[in-house]
């Protein structure tokens, strides 16, 4: 399974990451901090395992540390409909 | 255009500047940072600002930055709202079958600007043709738009007015345009050009049409020249980075502007935009070098001082309007409806 950015989406850069309003949803969504890394990894189709491997790349970071940081963001931005998962 | 004494005022000129090709560097912040904020806020600059932070153009300390972040979040949630709702109209005017071009705020922050989260902006603003301007304004009431103010007359708002205001989703405003300006430049724009050769933008996966390059400028020059008395620091901005723009054609620019009588204004916008950095572009070099006429110079003076700007325009509009027009636009302002002086609180006329 790869994961993606949906397209019905936007969003701003700011200062401290980014702001992502899904159309439609309920709420604004904040990814502080390394958050703007994270949403640039999710630009291109990616797998999980991939978008651990940039970020700890990124961050000079150790792989598991990443992993297991990510998941329940991934989870949590899957729930507010802002990331879709795609077979492949 | 801010310019004088005031050491904030200077500095914002210095700031709406940044990272334009052949611009100082950002000097010195003057001032408390919340009367930085407050001002750059007013002059739709605080993306700027943050962009000018994160490059350390501006350095500020941990607290000053903080307070900036959270001023640029909030902008930033305004615009993504105020990009939804956008969408919802363009929704709207599509299904109605009402053509449509998105101006200015949105449609600039994704085109002109080198990250949309530079553009700030406060209310959407679409265009349509003037023939369907009232089909527009009652699809969009049917959706839940409201109106605070109702037309001066039936046939107004699409002969006459420039845009009307709706309240939309959200309380937000969305100001649905006839024509690009008030009074009689606005009536002088050649419509139909405005609706030619659309630029798709795609937001949130949604095709949105606007207008080419060339026009954005054109407007941006009208927009910097007869909106506020004072010009918004952004939008003199938005209008140099259009005279910046590789993809822009300075021939087609002043012949559309010489169509539609409105070189002065484009020459007024261009030279508050070519004071903002030392290195001219061919545009901002022809409306340094352009001498305005008297008829246009008395036009202009119906755009200047905010006391009595309605009535100057109006009276100015007229003598732009054909006779049959000018009847039915005396008519509208001597005799507002019933609906329009109730929601200004005014009296029948005797």
């Amino acid at each position: 399974m790869t994961s993606l950015r949906r397209a019905d989406v936007l969003w701003r850069a700011t200062l401290d990451g980014v702001l992502i309003r899904p159309v439609g949803g309920p709420e604004v969504v904040k990814l502080a901090g390394t958050g703007l890394a994270l949403w640039a990894a999710l630009d291109e189709p990616s797998s999980f395992e991939s978008v651990c491997a940039a970020l700890a790349a990124i961050h000079d970071a150790d792989l598991d540390v990443i992993a297991s940081d990510l998941r329940p963001v991934i989870d949590d931005l899957t729930a507010r409909e802002v990331l879709e998962w795609i077979d492949g | 255009m801010a310019e004088g004494p005031d050491p904030v005022d200077r500095w914002l000129q210095s700031l709406a500047a940044f990272d334009l090709p052949g611009a100082q560097p950002v000097a010195p912040m003057p001032g408390n940072l919340n009367e930085v904020l407050s001002r750059a806020s007013e002059h739709r600059l605080i993306g700027v600002l943050a962009a000018a932070v994160a490059s350390d153009a501006v350095p500020l300390d941990p607290d000053e930055r903080a307070q900036l972040t959270l001023a640029h979040e909030g902008a930033m949630g305004e615009v993504l709202l105020l990009e939804e709702v956008l969408l919802g109209a363009v929704d709207v005017l599509t299904s109605a079958g009402i053509d449509h071009r998105v101006l200015k705020g949105s449609a600039l922050a994704h085109m002109v600007h080198a990250d949309p989260s530079d553009r700030c902006f406060g209310d959407n603003d679409v265009l349509v043709r003037s023939e369907d301007v009232d089909a527009a304004v009652e699809v969009l009431l049917s959706e839940g738009a409201v109106r605070p103010i109702p037309a001066l007359s039936p046939s107004f708002d699409r002969r006459f007015a420039k845009s009307v205001s709706l309240g939309w989703r959200g309380a937000t405003e969305l100001d649905l345009h006839r024509t690009l300006a008030p009074g009689p430049y606005g009536h002088l724009v050649v419509l139909e050009d405005l609706f030619d050769n659309p630029v798709e933008l795609i937001l949130a996966g949604r095709s949105v049409l606007t207008l080419p390059a060339d026009l954005h400028l054109l407007h941006g020059a009208i927009h910097v020249a007869l909106g506020d008395v004072e010009a918004r620091l952004g939008n003199v901005r938005d209008l140099a980075l259009l005279a910046r723009r590789a993809s822009v054609d300075a021939q087609a620019v002043l012949d559309a502007a010489d169509r539609w009588r409105c070189t002065a204004p484009l020459a007024v916008g261009l030279r508050t935009a070519g004071r903002l950095v030392h290195v001219r572009t061919e545009l901002e070099q022809w409306a340094d070098d352009y001498r305005i006429s008297e008829l246009d110079s008395r036009r202009l003076d119906a755009y200047r001082e905010r006391a009595g700007r309605f009535r100057r325009q109006s009276r100015a509009s007229l003598a732009v309007l054909s006779w049959r027009d000018r009847l039915a636009f005396m008519r509208a302002l001597a005799r507002p409806s019933a609906a329009n002086r109730g929601a200004r609180g005014r009296r029948a006329p005797a």
